[in-house]
């Protein structure tokens, strides 16, 4: 009934004439209208299948949050400052070599990082270097976090397994601190250099994404 | 430990009858939460980096109950509280304007079998000021300083000097007090050292209120007040003080046996908290408060869709020779821009558009920029967002489309390749619609009024327009009441001595029920040189006044100084608001000039000459936040002395202006405000439609494209 109510006492035929008594009953509309629709996550793992993404024959990448929240991005073509993936939820990730650089549409995203890790063929034992996070927080400001960080490469490699297929991986581990705290970021790294598998440190809010390179194409 | 669910049902009966208790309790209650404190010392220091909010008290700063403390709210905090008991309820709105100062608006009803609205005797209007001297440091307590009451009629006039230092979960406030809070076991003013002028305590002659009268502050004898405040976690507390006031303006309907408070505390959330208390020996209260912090949005940064990546330009393998129009297009109208015109030439892309979505103009910049760097063709090395609102071409940003490429998921200098420019454009804009409308609710209030505090009236709004061209446009509304309780005021004679060009509003209000013309005017308004706007009117310009008149504004898009000039000849409507006029006629108009003192505060001065023929300056404080919050203030004086003025004796409000986009996590254009003007009289009147080219470009102006630079790239 509210519904209805707004919905005759609010409309126009310009943006520009609406009052913003009109905007704010539109919002106040839509919330109505929502309410009772139950958010659905879907498990992606549940309904696809290595057939399936295979036969797809373009680059996917899984991701799921501590939240169970999951889904697969696709890669946005020609070549950017990192590779961004975009999920059907209109989030991004953006990766260089396998390493999280930004996020889009995440709430408290990672706005741009930079990060002097070596190259995961240079790595032989352990390697140090300089890591920074920014963030957009409270008020609109931009809040960078600067750590100092070590990576060890593990001795002996690993089989995991990605969709129904099994890929053998080195182990990297980096240990970043700051301070405010400190993270520890894995990644399993194949043969070609491609980073399989990664738990990456997002933001206090979020805590750490799981990603899963899953397609079988070259890098 | 396993005691502490047990004692914490004690303390619990305890706070329920706290009715029954006098003044021999109070070393029961001492004892127990000096027990409280033995018994939770191990746990205290588990969580001795715990931090718990600031106790708020009843007037709507740091405080006990009715004591203040020594602590200071967080940067930027917005408080409201609501405290009622049988003979008071009282409102408050607290600001912590900035990091050390903190300030509060109190509206109390007193008393009971009164003859204003509710049974109260008589209803008040206060401004408190909190100033934190230092914070508490390992040995030393926090201690502010603080006057109460300092701008009105002087009801709860006092003065204070206080300390609070935490143990672990227990926190002790003590300092001393004047004028009402140096009612019993008074001592001599230490002052007096300093001036005799401190021994005794001036009458504060608040004339017609509003003002700061004559000054009393710190004069007097003083007393000495103590309190604690103890934390049983991040939820629930409790609060007692010793309260020197002696309540004797409250005495003919307050039965004051005891001179300590009581209060339980329950926080919800970090955004609201409730209160049960025990006053005076005699009085239950309850209290809310709810403090929504403009700095911490309800979903942290927003939830929008992302926008397109940027592409590496001119890679070799990788060539784009023609720009994707159609795309561009696809993707500016996703993200609810209207395009008005767009056209490549050599190196250069000039594209005008309207923003429909964002409210920050940098986040509207970031967007079309990348849009344009990924789309467009390597060849194109620049480009211009021309910036419309309303038609009014109100800002531009020239783009460098390479050296951006970099600067969207990098750290550093991240408006590199983004220029604010002064440019003027002579294009001639399509308008496909020509008329326009929008038929929806309206809502007005009006404010302490003591037989009727809150009024409200909601009814329907049908706005309309024809624009004739880019340039010049007919606009109006018709307004008609469906709802209402304005009408039941019975203070028909504001008794004001000046021309009444304001405080016959309420006559408005009872003669527009059935329907009337809010406005109707024709009006021109362009940009006429690359910094300078004008805007020309004439009609029904708003509900009380009909005229001629118009403004000028010079405003460089770099500059932090806007300089602007209004002038109208107006003549008053008749109380019905249709098309018959009275006989009051009056030439308005003021200098006016616009500064942003730093990224947190803005300034605004009009000088000039107001709607009843007075000469004066309004002066307009306020906070602005990066994320869109205002929390401001503006004060009018003229030459019409302050008895000449009546009530209130100077013009003045106090406003918030809440982003819609902050409550709900997403991008929004819609703001709320939150206006609180204290009382409507005829001095320092104004029209309120007088300057309005200032508002429509300032949200594009570089200052505010810096205030939320951080959202360039969201």
């Amino acid at each position: 009934m509210i519904s209805l109510f707004l919905g005759l006492t609010n409309c126009s035929n310009n943006p520009e004439f609406e009052t913003s008594e009109i905007k704010i009953l539109k919002l106040l509309q839509g919330s109505l209208q929502s309410l009772g629709v139950e958010k659905q996550s879907i498990d992606v793992r549940k309904i696809v299948t290595r057939k399936r993404i295979d036969s797809l024959s373009v680059p996917l990448l899984f991701a799921e949050l501590p939240s169970g929240q999951n889904g697969l991005l696709a890669l946005y073509p020609e070549k950017g400052v990192g590779a961004t993936w975009i999920g059907a939820d209109g989030a991004t990730l953006t990766l260089k070599k396998g390493v999280l650089i930004a996020t889009r549409g995440m709430g408290d995203d990672i706005m741009g990082s930079s990060t002097f890790i070596p190259e995961w063929e240079e790595i032989q034992k352990t390697n140090s270097y300089t890591k920074s996070l920014s963030q957009l927080k409270e008020d609109n400001k931009l809040m960078e976090r600067h750590f100092k960080c070590l990576i060890e490469k593990r001795k002996q490699s690993k089989i995991i397994n990605i969709f129904d297929r099994k890929f053998e991986t080195q182990i990297f581990v980096e240990k970043c601190e700051d301070s405010i705290g400190s993270i520890t970021n894995t990644y399993y790294v194949d043969a070609h250099g491609v980073v399989r598998r990664s738990y990456q440190f997002h933001s206090e809010e979020i805590g750490y994404i799981l990603t899963e390179r899953v397609d079988q194409l070259n890098p | 430990m396993r005691q502490k669910p047990f004692v914490k049902n004690l303390m619990l009966k305890e706070a329920k009858t706290f009715k029954s208790m006098t003044n021999s309790n109070i070393s029961k209650i001492i004892c127990f939460l000096l027990f409280f404190i033995w018994c939770n010392t191990s746990s205290g220091i588990a969580q001795a980096k715990q931090e718990y909010p600031t106790s708020l008290g009843n007037f709507g700063l740091p405080g006990l109950i009715d004591l203040p403390s020594g602590r200071k709210m967080q940067d930027g905090n917005l408080v409201i509280t609501q405290q009622l008991h049988s003979s008071l309820a009282r409102t408050t709105l607290s600001f912590q304007a900035f990091p050390n100062i903190g300030f509060n608006f109190a509206y109390s009803g007193h008393g009971i079998n009164g003859l204003e609205a509710n049974g109260r005797i008589n209803h008040d209007r206060s401004f408190d000021v909190h100033l934190t001297l230092w914070e508490e440091t390992k040995y030393r307590p926090a201690f502010s300083m603080g006057l109460r009451d300092f701008l009105g009629t002087g009801w709860y006039s006092s003065e204070y000097l206080v300390g609070s230092k935490k143990f672990n979960r227990l926190e002790v406030t003590a300092g001393i007090g004047f004028g009402r809070l140096a009612g019993q076991n008074t001592h001599k003013n230490p002052f007096i050292a300093i001036s005799e002028k401190f021994r005794q305590r001036g009458i504060n002659s608040f004339g017609e209120g509003g003002s700061i009268g004559s000054l009393n502050w710190f004069q007097g004898d003083f007393s000495t007040f103590f309190g604690l405040h103890y934390s049983f976690n991040n939820k629930l507390s409790v609060s007692l003080e010793r309260t020197p006031d002696l309540m004797t303006r409250e005495a003919s309907y307050i039965d004051v046996k005891d001179d300590w408070n009581y209060s339980l505390n329950y926080r919800f959330n970090k955004h609201l908290l409730a209160a049960a208390q025990y006053l005076h020996g005699s009085e239950l209260a309850i209290k809310a408060i709810l403090a929504p912090n403009p700095k911490s949005p309800p979903y942290g940064a927003g939830q929008e869709l992302a926008p397109v990546p940027m592409r590496l330009r001119n890679q070799v393998l990788n060539k784009q020779t023609t720009t994707n129009l159609k795309i561009i297009e696809k993707v500016l109208k996703a993200d609810n821009f209207e395009i008005i015109y767009f056209d490549e030439q050599n190196e250069h892309i000039r594209i005008g558009l309207v923003n429909r979505k964002f409210r920050s103009t940098a986040q509207a910049t970031g967007r079309i920029t990348s849009t344009l760097q990924r789309f467009s063709k390597d060849q194109i090395k620049t480009a211009d967002i021309f910036f419309y609102k309303d038609r009014l071409h109100v800002a531009t940003y020239r783009i460098n489309l390479n050296e951006v490429t970099s600067k969207q998921f990098g750290l550093t200098d991240l408006e590199a390749g983004i220029k604010a420019i002064d440019l003027i454009i002579n294009e001639n804009i399509p308008h496909e619609t020509k008329f326009s409308w929008g038929l929806g609710p309206y809502f007005e209030h009006r404010l302490f009024n003591p037989d009727l505090p809150l009024s409200v009236e909601t009814g329907l709004d049908l706005g309309f327009g024809y624009q004739l061209n880019q340039k010049i446009k007919i606009a109006g509304s018709l307004r008609k009441s469906v709802l209402t309780n304005l009408t039941d005021n019975k203070r028909l004679d504001s008794g004001s001595v000046l021309p009444r060009v304001h405080s016959d509003w309420v006559h408005y209000d009872l003669n527009g029920q059935k329907g009337h013309i809010y406005d109707l005017s024709l009006e021109y308004m362009n940009k006429l040189a690359p910094a300078l706007y004008g805007r020309i009117r004439m009609g029904l310009l708003e509900p009380f006044f009909a005229g001629i008149g118009g403004e000028i504004l010079f405003k460089p898009i770099n500059s932090a100084l806007a300089v602007g000039f209004d002038i109208h000849a107006v003549k008053q409507r008749d109380f019905d608001m249709k098309l018959s006029l009275r006989d009051y006629a009056t030439n308005t108009g003021h200098l006016s000039l616009y500064y942003p003192i730093n990224e947190k505060f803005d300034l605004e001065m009009n000088l000039g000459r107001y709607l009843a023929g007075d000469w004066g300056v309004t002066t307009k404080i306020s906070r602005v936040f990066g994320n869109g919050w205002e929390v401001g203030g503006y004060a009018t004086f003229t030459d019409v002395p302050f008895e000449k003025f009546g009530e209130g004796s100077f013009d003045k409000a106090i406003y918030v202006n809440i982003p819609i986009d902050w409550i709900i996590g997403k991008p929004n254009q819609s703001k709320r405000t939150l206006a609180i003007r204290p009382i409507t009289r005829d001095g320092g009147a104004q029209l309120s439609s007088s300057r309005s080219i200032y508002k429509y470009i300032r949200n594009y102006q570089s200052i505010q494209f810096k205030r939320e630079r951080g959202r360039l790239w969201k």
